[in-house]
């Protein structure tokens, strides 16, 4: 048991050590890189906590998705290459009193740890009793579909909610690359099938063991990204109204569900017992779909027509 | 100490890092990565905390799920904001930290 | 049986280390880069130890997961790094002409 121990202390410094140096490294693509091992890392400690759930969507939605969308935020910030913080003197004195602040904060913390109340109830037990009648075997999606169902159809409004937000702000198209690789095409047109399969069994999977909506459609999104760096498929604009109607669509189908249930049983999402794993299964398909267009319009979805290439302008 | 505790004090570290990452740094990418570490730590500490016994708890890790996706979906509103706001000539905080622009992130 | 695989995965999760400090010093770019994707193959190593040592499967899932979608920041980071570099050169030629008209 002393391995497992020194295992996690060694994975918990490394961690700590990665998102130090996020936070510090004097550049911003040093940051970024480092805050994609932070990722991996986190995926890891997910791992070692025997939740397989979150490490799926850590893994899909890390690696994917959050990596890429901020090396093009880079690409859009530029090079700077300025320092994380003015280190000067003055500026040490100035945040002193924060930093100060924020330590005896992490004091408090660190001794609320130290004491900590019995736990005065045990959801484990409460969700493994409620477990034959929510309609499928595994507790995670249970909790997610079943017993909290209205949380996810919250989040997936919040989730639409965002990608609202961004059409709002609306991004410029960056330039198109400059050079066709040649080599990515070759790998998108093996690994997309791959990735596709995935995302089915993972969706698949989730009924009786770590899987579901989520992880399919991060994995899906993962996909369509890929295909977007193999410059197979371009960046999507607000006009292609399929992308709103598909968005939309597993929203409304859940919402449509629970509007259902609540008219026939009188309780937002309570289903009954015999038709739970179905419904569960229809409403999971739907959001697959429309999760994965959501999070890859987050990284695909531009407003305005491309930006001139700066040397054609500067060419006389 | 189980390691549901240690990954606890290892969410709380990184919750007051990233807080301090918010409220000390100057570039809003920067803010934005400090921002996601924050949201790990309490994440970490949420899971953490529940199973400090060792038995895996099905609660809390569904809503962590929720948090981590709802969470990117944060990010990339706050990265189109921020480079909206770089694209519209607002410096991203390298010299003026106190310019009436930067309040809005 | 149980306790070499932990070693094991101790001994990866070492590597890891290494792996960490060529990602934070690397001279180049590059180097940070292909650190990282050093960290997706040998995570996807740990995650199936884990998978045996927790006895849970589904993390040989997660490995999966890893695998594919490991090298994606990896070419999103290596198409931006190449376009910057055409860029550069050019915007350096385009520069070394204009001092060459001011000289």
């Amino acid at each position: 048991m002393n391995a497992a121990l020194t295992f996690d202390t060694l994975l918990a410094l490394l961690l700590l050590w990665s998102a130090w140096q996020a936070l510090s490294t004097p550049k911003l693509d040093r940051a970024v890189i480092m805050f994609i091992v932070f990722g991996l890392l986190l995926t890891l400690v997910w791992s070692r906590l025997d939740a397989p759930d979150i490490a799926l969507a850590e893994a899909a939605l890390g690696a994917g998705l959050t990596g890429t969308l901020l090396l093009d935020a880079l690409a859009a910030f530029g090079q700077t290459g300025q320092p994380a913080g003015n280190t000067g003197f003055v500026t040490t004195i100035k945040r002193f009193p924060t930093i100060l602040v924020l330590l005896v904060l992490l004091a408090a913390l660190l001794a609320a740890l130290s004491k900590l109340p019995l736990q005065a109830v045990n959801l484990p037990a409460m969700v493994a009793q409620q477990m034959p009648d929510s309609g499928v075997s595994h507790p995670v999606t249970a909790v997610l579909l079943n017993f909290r169902g209205y949380d996810t159809l919250l989040e997936v409004a919040v989730l639409m909610l965002a990608l609202l937000g961004i059409l709002t702000v609306g991004l410029p198209v960056e330039r198109p690359l400059l050079s066709r690789n040649l080599l990515v095409p070759i790998l998108a047109r093996y690994a997309v099938p791959l990735m596709t399969l995935a995302a089915i069994y993972l969706l698949w999977a989730g009924s009786h063991r770590p899987g579901g909506a989520f992880q399919a459609a991060a994995m899906l999104a993962a996909g369509v990204v890929l295909l977007n760096l193999a410059q197979v498929q371009p960046r999507w604009i607000p006009g292609q109204h399929w992308i709103r109607q598909l968005i939309s669509a597993g929203f409304l189908l859940f919402l449509c569900i629970a509007a259902l249930l609540l008219m026939l049983n009188g309780g937002l999402l309570h289903y009954p017992p015999d038709q739970a794993g179905l419904l569960i299964l229809l409403i999971e398909s739907g959001l697959t779909v429309s999760l994965a267009i959501n999070l890859a319009a987050f990284y695909l979805l531009r407003s305005d027509r491309p930006e001139p290439l700066p040397n054609q302008e500067d060419e006389p | 100490m189980s390691s549901g505790l240690l990954f606890a004090v290892v969410g709380c570290l990184l919750f007051v890092m990233g807080l301090g990452g918010i409220i000390l740094l100057d570039h809003l990418l920067r803010r934005i990565l400090a921002f996601n570490l924050l949201g790990s730590g309490i994440f970490l500490v949420l899971v953490g905390l529940a199973q400090r016994n060792g038995r895996p708890d099905p609660v809390p890790q569904a809503m962590v799920l929720t948090g981590i996706v709802v969470s990117v979906a944060a990010t990339a509103l706050a990265l189109a904001l921020a480079r909206r706001h770089q694209a519209a000539g607002g410096n991203t905080g390298q010299t003026d930290r106190t310019s009436p622009e930067e309040r809005h992130d | 049986m149980i306790g070499s695989e932990l070693l094991l995965a101790l001994l990866l999760l070492v590597n890891l280390g290494a792996a960490l400090v060529r990602a934070a010093q690397g001279p180049t770019a590059a180097d940070r880069m292909l650190a990282a994707l050093l960290f997706g193959s040998t995570g996807v190593g740990i995650l199936v130890l884990l998978a045996v040592i927790q006895q849970t499967p589904a993390l040989i899932d997660v490995a999966l997961t890893l695998a594919l979608l490991a090298a994606i920041s990896g070419i999103a980071f290596a198409q931006r790094a190449w376009s910057q570099a055409v860029l550069g050169r050019r915007r350096g030629t385009a520069s070394k002409t204009e001092d060459g008209d001011a000289a």
